[in-house]
């Protein structure tokens, strides 16, 4: 199966230029189902909070983008309650077949750097990353401490 | 057996044929045809004086053949005997090669065949007639043709050794198995293409079907309202099975159709897609972001009684008096057809009337009125502004001697105080002096 060897060059090719910040563990068994672990950049407002994020590759890959999903609850416009993300690379319409998963956990750190209150999952937390950051900034915070 | 023809041999491979000779004298005779390397820039080929039409860009010329046989004494004391022959180089210039070939192993006095072919591979396009990366063929059309042939067959035949890296399959693959797609030149190879294209066609979502580059514009999703796939027929038939192609197309045809009924939000921070219930409906409400606007001018609603306001009205009017129907119906929609009518109507009237005052009047130099003369010399004064000037020429005339103008040698008005400048004024002067009788 062409997909299977994909994903299998993709934990190669990671294994040689890790990503730091990021742990890939997939499930025993299921190379199709990823754990990751995404540490937050110093220079972002989730700064010290490690996050849980499931990768889930279908057989359809790499012609259908991977779900991808946070595991731990995040503060953040483009994440809604159940972790599903809104970043622009891994939507259907653009998702292109030679996008490198790398590239992928690259936007993830980014999104956690800049959030996009232009593109939310949540209006209310984007209005508030807008117009108060203090709150927001207290509230993501919070958060950390209680989930991670 | 030679060395240097084992070598050759090796190399060169079909290229490179020879035979160990019977006579005393020689040691071996064969044939050796070199290709060019890729050239450096483009050469546009030109066939006699003709440019238009026959300008074609090419990366490779076809080969040069050496014919050769070797003496006994080769290489330390004597040449290589050969001639060159070639389907595209003129004699004269294959005969200047020879010479510098020549010349080659003269400094040499050594094995020389495999500077002969670095030679011919590039240097010896100095020997030919180019300029401005501009190369003249002197020759038939066929000939012509058959360059334009062997630089497409060339291309392909390295192409197809050469290896590439699937950027989806992440797999090393020989060109052979490989397509580059016409419009950004990515390469992918043909089984990856196949079965991306074969499942995004069979589930219908072909706004999807465009190069799999991660970094290649979606020219799709940049131009609203138009369906436009950035893989050209030429391709796909190459990439997907007979019937898979003309569903694409199908498919293609009809995503067309329905975009007329698909309109996006004119807010750029918005842009969300819109489905309009009627085509007949000018106002049109964002569901996402509540924008009323009107479908054709795109401006916020201006009501139904209101047209659009026009932007450019000479273009406007242009498209309205064309032959095309479709576009005449689509005008009168958008603006009324009323409307529009009298628009048309004013546009043209206000037309004649330029054209009615450049034949008939003569704009004072000073205040830009249009001024009519009815009878009288052409030293005229602006009725507005007191101006004096030529209604011949629309000059300025010096207010203290005006008839200078006119008896000045050197004016382009000398001698012409008095003239009608076209029969048209004459008549007109004269229906109106008619009038004045009765």
């Amino acid at each position: 199966m062409s997909s299977q060897r994909r994903i299998q060059k993709e934990l190669v090719d990671f294994n040689k230029s890790p990503i730091t910040g990021i742990e890939i563990t997939p499930e025993e068994n299921n190379l199709y189902k990823w754990k990751v672990t995404l540490t937050a950049p110093n220079n972002s407002l989730y700064k010290g909070a490690v996050f849980k994020v499931n990768v889930e590759f279908s057989t359809d890959f790499p012609f259908k983008p991977p779900k991808v999903v946070f595991g731990t609850k995040i503060y953040h416009p483009n994440v809604d309650d159940d972790g599903s993300i809104c970043v622009g690379i891994l939507k259907n319409e653009m998702w292109k077949p030679s996008t490198k998963i790398t590239e992928v956990f690259y936007a993830l750190l980014d999104l956690l750097e800049n959030p996009n209150p232009d593109d939310p999952l949540q209006t209310s937390i984007a209005e508030q990353y807008r117009n108060d950051p203090a709150t927001f900034s207290k509230n993501v915070k919070e958060y950390i401490k209680k989930y991670c | 057996m030679d060395d240097e023809l084992l070598a050759m041999k090796a190399v060169f491979e079909e290229d490179f044929t020879f035979e160990i000779s019977q006579k005393e004298d020689s040691l071996a005779t064969g044939t050796f045809t070199v290709h060019s390397d890729r050239l450096e820039n483009d050469l546009i080929l030109k066939l006699g004086n003709i440019v238009a039409g026959n300008e074609y860009r090419v990366n490779y010329l076809p080969p040069i053949t050496i014919v050769f046989e070797i003496p006994a004494n080769y290489p330390q004391n004597e040449p290589l005997k050969f001639y060159c022959s070639s389907t595209w180089v003129p004699n004269l210039t294959l005969l200047k090669i020879k010479k510098k070939l020549l010349n080659v192993w003269k400094n040499l006095k050594d094995y020389c065949l495999f500077e002969y072919s670095e030679y011919l591979k590039r240097d010896f396009l100095e020997n030919l007639d180019i300029c401005d990366n501009i190369l003249c063929v002197n020759g038939s059309e066929g000939l012509f043709e058959n360059i334009i042939l062997y630089n497409k067959e060339r291309q392909q035949k390295l192409f197809d050794e050469d290896w590439f890296n699937c950027g989806v399959c992440g797999e090393e693959k020989k060109g052979i198995f490989c397509i580059m797609l016409a419009k950004c030149k990515h390469v992918f190879c043909k089984e990856c293409l196949n079965e991306y294209f074969t499942l995004l066609i069979t589930e219908g979502s072909i706004e999807n079907v465009t190069c799999p580059d991660f970094e290649c514009k979606r020219i799709a999703s940049k131009r609203q309202h138009k369906f436009l796939s950035d893989i050209v027929d030429f391709d796909m038939k190459q990439i997907v099975e007979k019937d898979l192609f003309s569903r694409f197309k199908n498919l293609q045809e009809k995503k067309k159709l329905e975009g007329l009924n698909i309109i996006y939000c004119p807010r750029i921070f918005c842009q969300s897609p819109i489905i309009r219930e009627s085509t007949d409906e000018k106002l049109c409400i964002c569901s996402n972001c509540k924008f009323s606007f009107c479908v054709h001018c795109s401006k916020s609603w201006h009501g139904y009684t209101n047209y659009c306001q026009i932007r450019n009205l000479e273009s406007l009017v242009n498209s309205y008096l064309s032959e095309n129907s479709e576009e005449k119906a689509l005008i009168e929609k958008q603006y009324g057809k009323k409307n529009i009518e009298k628009i048309v109507f004013r546009y043209q009237e206000e037309l004649k009337n330029k054209e009615w005052y450049s034949e008939n009047s003569q704009c004072c130099p000073s205040c830009k009125a249009a001024i009519q003369k009815s009878e009288g010399c052409n030293h005229m004064t602006c009725s507005k502004c007191n101006t004096h000037f030529c209604y011949r020429c629309g000059n300025l005339i010096n207010q203290l001697s005006p008839y200078a103008h006119f008896n000045d040698k050197n004016s382009p008005c000398y001698g012409k105080l008095f003239d009608f400048n076209s029969e048209g004024n004459e008549e007109w002067a004269l229906g109106e002096f008619d009038a004045e009788i009765e």
